[in-house]
């Protein structure tokens, strides 16, 4: 290079280089609000059947459990061009933590608006460390530290603004289903996350647990259904019985993430939405069919964004950067 | 530390340090959703690593693809699986 400065290990690894815009500290960011994620339970029909066998049971139950979003708003300099990148710093930790991930990330109304969706709901959500560009935030006026500007007289490194120290990394890959083994049985489908986490090691073990944040963005989907149909007819108590019933459940998972030990973080999925539409008609002259379950989906049902989702998987082969850098540095 | 870098600040707080530091910020790239697209001019380094997150992804979309890549010398090939349901892909390239 014929000008700037370049700071390098021994190992010719890159520390410093005034090329390369490096990443500062932002902020941390609380929730502005949660909301739980989507679910859809709708049952139509009659269920009287003069007394016949009709198959009540579970004709409202869900079969999964839903996860919990939370909301932040990100604020900087240039929202329309420049992502902030947004470090998780989880409600736990350990074998029994919930999972979470970053699930959308948008411009809106002068924000970056980001969506974490946790496995499950807990009574404040992670907390987002975030780090941008130094063009993004108002550099510091301490006379004392290191300050690296390019050819442009651009500042790519000031050690006033806590440049982000990336201490551990790895890649890992999400499990291709989020549910293996059977998905129901009769009338209940057992949705549930039910797969083995995919486990990545890193080499950030000298952070204590409690103090590791981690950068690595949900982009894994998954989609499973379970469906029965059953029909009936016959005569009971002298009095002729038909009925039908067609139920359909289904989840639609994303990729999240937790820290397992020191030196490891697991990736398994949360569930973003989920439902069960129950199709139900008791009379002699009607049997109902799964198509036809499918086909009379109410209008209500698709305006919410929350339709069943066939069997299907998106990205899930994909392998992910992740990156771990201490909480403690950025307090 | 016997060699390296670290930098404090004027209370004494240690700001940064080589002993830490086992990845930096490259540069990062927004690919536009269901287009494929060749960044050039890359930094190349000993090691680079890429982070990818969906971008302005729409509700309705949540069945999106993300990009896929490669990433070659100075050039980092994003490629849309699908050209009407890839969502706009952040691309993060860290190196060393």
């Amino acid at each position: 290079m014929a000008y700037g400065l370049t700071v390098n290990n021994d190992s010719g690894q890159v520390i410093i280089d005034s090329d390369i815009s490096h990443f500062h500290f932002a902020g941390k960011y609380n929730s502005a609000s949660s909301v739980a994620g989507g679910t859809l339970q709708n049952h139509t029909g009659n269920t009287d059947n003069d007394g016949g066998n009709f198959p009540y049971a579970n004709l409202t139950s869900l079969g999964s459990t839903v996860g919990h979003i939370y909301k932040y708003n990100i604020t900087q300099a240039d929202v329309s061009t420049k992502p902030p990148m947004c470090f998780i710093k989880p409600t736990s930790t350990g074998s029994s933590a919930p999972f979470a991930g970053i699930i959308r990330m948008y411009f809106e109304s002068g924000y970056w608006k980001v969506e974490l969706l946790q496995s499950t709901q807990t009574s404040s959500g992670p907390v987002l460390y975030v780090f941008t560009t130094l063009d993004q935030l108002t550099l510091g006026s301490d006379s004392y530290g290191l300050r690296v500007m390019d050819s442009s007289s651009a500042v790519t490194f000031d050690s006033q603004n806590r440049p982000l120290r990336i201490k551990g990394s790895g890649s890992v890959t999400t499990p291709s289903l989020a549910h293996t083994g059977s998905l129901g049985s009769s009338w209940l489908g057992t949705l549930d996350v039910n797969c083995t986490p995919s486990s990545m090691s890193h080499s950030a073990s000298s952070i204590a647990i409690d103090k590791q944040i981690y950068y690595v963005p949900s982009v894994a989907h998954c989609a499973l259904q379970y469906t029965h149909s059953a029909s009936d007819s016959g005569i009971h108590d002298w009095n002729r019985y038909a009925w039908a019933r067609s139920d359909i459940y289904w989840a639609f998972y994303r990729s999240s993430f937790r820290i397992l030990s020191t030196s490891s973080l697991q990736c398994s999925y949360a569930i973003y939405y989920r439902g069960h539409l129950a199709r139900t008609a008791a009379d002699s002259g009607f049997v109902l069919g799964l198509s036809a379950l499918l086909g009379n989906i109410d209008a209500d049902v698709g305006s919410a964004g929350m339709v069943p989702y066939t069997n299907s998987s998106r990205n899930v082969g994909e392998s992910q950067g992740v990156i771990i850098t201490n909480s403690d540095w950025y307090a | 530390m016997s060699f390296g870098i670290q930098i404090w600040d004027s209370a004494g707080t240690l700001t940064y340090s080589s002993l830490d530091v086992t990845w930096s910020h490259i540069g990062s790239f927004t690919a536009p959703a269901n287009t494929t697209i060749t960044f050039t001019g890359i930094a190349q380094t000993t090691e680079r690593k890429v982070i990818r997150q969906m971008i302005n992804q729409l509700s309705s979309d949540d069945e999106a693809y993300i990009h896929t890549y490669s990433l070659s010398g100075g050039s980092l090939v994003c490629t849309a699986p699908d050209t009407s349901n890839t969502t706009a892909t952040l691309f993060t390239v860290l190196g060393r």
